[in-house]
């Protein structure tokens, strides 16, 4: 049987009745990679020798009567090279780290080996997370396997790409603006951002420390629920992450969803005067949103003013924090040096300019002066103020509704070389998701159709801190009355 | 409030980073237009009794208890672990540029 448009739920369960066996399923993933990769690109690193030799430890251990708890046991999977493994380089797509192979490995990517899951390889991203192409991958760009002109979103390109061509059967990314929703929308597949805390942060190698999250990239919500039993809980290792209940994700997962009450923002589906939204990405999210009331749900709109200036206070903190992140890569311990003899701190100075690319020193640049002497109440307290006012106006919201309804990007996947001459535009694009960094809650991007193009447009579902499960499992429901996550990219084009 | 080349300087200094001429006035267009389009956030008016917005409002006010683990000692990563992505070491030590005469 082929496993290329299995999920990783219906493949684990294949491997465990002994229909194919997990180094089968692997042998045909890997021959995928080898046939999309040229044109797609979506991996920086693969190990087929070691992966193999998992997925035959993994196979010996299912044959023995064990992994009977693990949905997923024997599913192949791979992450955004930010997430540190200790048999794989990881290079967060820059020259800073091109050589770094972590002395430890991240708590998911112990979590999912103890599900029985095996990692087969690193997936291409913006560098340092630092984007919303993947153009600013030091390795170069992944293709959007919708229409390879495009690009596939970012900064977890490689994972949305990989895994709507079929090249992965599942994929964690990581998402601090936005970063696994807007690629898996761009890309046609589904993405979770969990409630901050959710998931351990150990090992993943830090951009904005406040506002990420490690989640799934899957091709439909309940391999994303799935995964998120598998990654999260609280981690002793990483003092920001909690627990977050008993009771699994995947068994929650109900098709009813009469009475939950919608929220539309206006604000969301006008301009706002920050940029228009698509015509084509709005009528998506309305159709969505008559099917979500033929499934007995109430919609309606609501007021979201503050939403204007989610994004200003985004990217204030977030630079903020990644100045200070990555003040740590100075060519000493660990990444590029710079060769030659020089004072101290010039070879600082140099290592870093050498290392780092330009979107990276940008972003330090505007962290570094909103926290400077002078400009620090005008720019960074102000934006933390704007990150409570905004959170504040989410608590009130939902007092009245479960989810929010948005879109999550306001255009299709634009063009190769558009997004990076016009860095204020490309900011402005993520003012749908970063929302829910801001606010520490969790957000589901879901394929709602397509766009006027042929490319995949993403809805965006929101809801309060810790109603995980409860996300995933509308998103469920939506995919149980709708084939939009079905669509393949290698269907249209490869 | 208009940033200008002196600006860029002194935070290229902060970031640590060296920028030609033509990469500091890119920096310099690019971080106008940035800050410009953040002045957003001077519409908002904190209001004055409002505790100062922190870091993170939503993680626990105090560590539970049950989440301060034992004082004791655990194993370190190896030595030889760190020393490995070291871009110039000994197998004892990093090797840096003499800064002291």
């Amino acid at each position: 049987m082929s496993i290329l448009h299995m999920s990783a739920l219906a493949l684990s369960s294949a491997i465990r009745a002994r229909k194919l066996s997990a180094p089968e399923a692997l042998r045909e993933l890997l021959r995928e990679i080898s046939r999309t990769e040229g044109t797609i690109h979506a991996y920086l690193a693969t190990d087929p020798a070691s992966a193999l030799q998992e997925a035959e430890r993994v196979q010996a251990a299912i044959d023995r009567g064990e992994l009977t708890q693990s949905p997923l046991a024997g599913v192949p999977i791979a992450l955004k090279d930010n997430i540190c493994t200790g048999h794989l380089k990881t290079t967060c797509a820059s020259r800073m780290l091109a050589d770094f192979l972590p002395p430890y490995c991240a708590t998911v990517a112990e979590k999912l080996v103890g599900q029985g899951m095996i990692l087969h390889g690193k997936l291409n991203m913006d560098e340092f997370a630092m984007g919303s192409t993947t153009e600013t991958s030091c390795f170069g760009a992944t293709a959007n396997p919708w229409n390879i002109d495009r690009v596939p979103g970012g900064s977890s390109g490689g994972a949305a790409a990989a895994v709507a061509v079929g090249s992965a059967v599942c994929a964690l990314g990581s998402d601090t603006g936005g970063s696994i929703r807007q690629p898996a929308s761009h890309c046609g597949v589904t993405g979770f951002k969990p409630t901050y805390g959710t998931v351990s942060r150990y090992g993943l190698i830090a951009y904005a420390s406040s506002l990420e999250q490690i989640g799934p990239i899957a091709r439909d919500a309940a391999d994303c629920a799935a995964l998120m039993d598998v990654i999260r809980g609280r981690d002793a290792r990483d003092s920001t992450s909690i627990p977050s209940g008993e009771r699994a994700y995947h068994a929650a997962l109900t098709p009813d969803v009469h009475g939950l009450r919608i929220g539309i923002p206006i604000e969301a589906m006008e301009g706002n005067g920050e940029g228009d939204l698509a015509p084509d990405v709005g009528a998506r999210i309305s159709e969505m949103a008559l099917q979500f009331e033929k499934m007995g749900a109430v919609v309606e709109k609501c007021n979201f003013p503050l939403m204007r200036h989610a994004v200003s206070a985004y990217y204030i903190i977030a630079t903020a924090e990644a100045a200070s992140n990555l003040a740590r890569y100075d060519g000493i311990k660990y990444g590029h040096r710079a060769k030659g003899e020089m004072p101290l701190s010039e070879l600082y100075a140099r290592s870093r300019s050498e290392g780092f690319g330009q979107e990276v020193k940008r972003r330090i640049m505007l962290g570094n002066f909103v926290l400077s002497a002078g400009y620090y109440d005008a720019y960074y307290r102000r934006a933390l103020e704007a990150k409570r006012s905004i959170t504040a106006s989410l608590d009130a919201l939902w007092k009245t509704y479960d989810l929010l309804l948005l879109p999550t990007a306001p255009t299709t996947a634009p063009r190769m070389g558009v997004s990076l001459a016009d860095a204020m535009g490309m900011y402005s694009a993520d003012r749908y998701t970063v929302l829910a960094n801001l606010a520490g809650i969790p957000a589901l991007t879901l394929p709602c159709g397509f766009g006027a193009d042929g490319m995949p447009i993403g809805a965006q579902l929101l809801g309060p801190a810790h109603s995980d499960a409860r996300i995933l499992s509308v998103g469920y429901a939506y995919q149980q009355v709708t084939d939009y996550h079905t669509w393949r990219a290698r269907e249209v084009s490869v | 409030m208009k940033i200008g080349h002196e600006e860029v300087a002194h935070v290229a200094r902060l970031s640590q980073l060296m920028l030609n001429e033509s990469e500091a006035e890119q920096m310099l267009t690019s971080l106008r237009e940035i800050l410009e389009n953040m002045q957003i956030l001077a519409e908002l008016t904190p209001s004055p009794n409002a505790p100062a917005a922190e870091v993170s409002d939503t993680a626990p006010s105090a560590t539970p208890a049950a989440w301060i683990r034992e004082d004791v000692v655990l194993p370190s990563t190896a030595r030889s672990a760190l020393l490995a992505n070291a871009p110039v070491a000994n197998g004892e030590s990093l090797i840096v540029p003499k800064s002291v005469e």
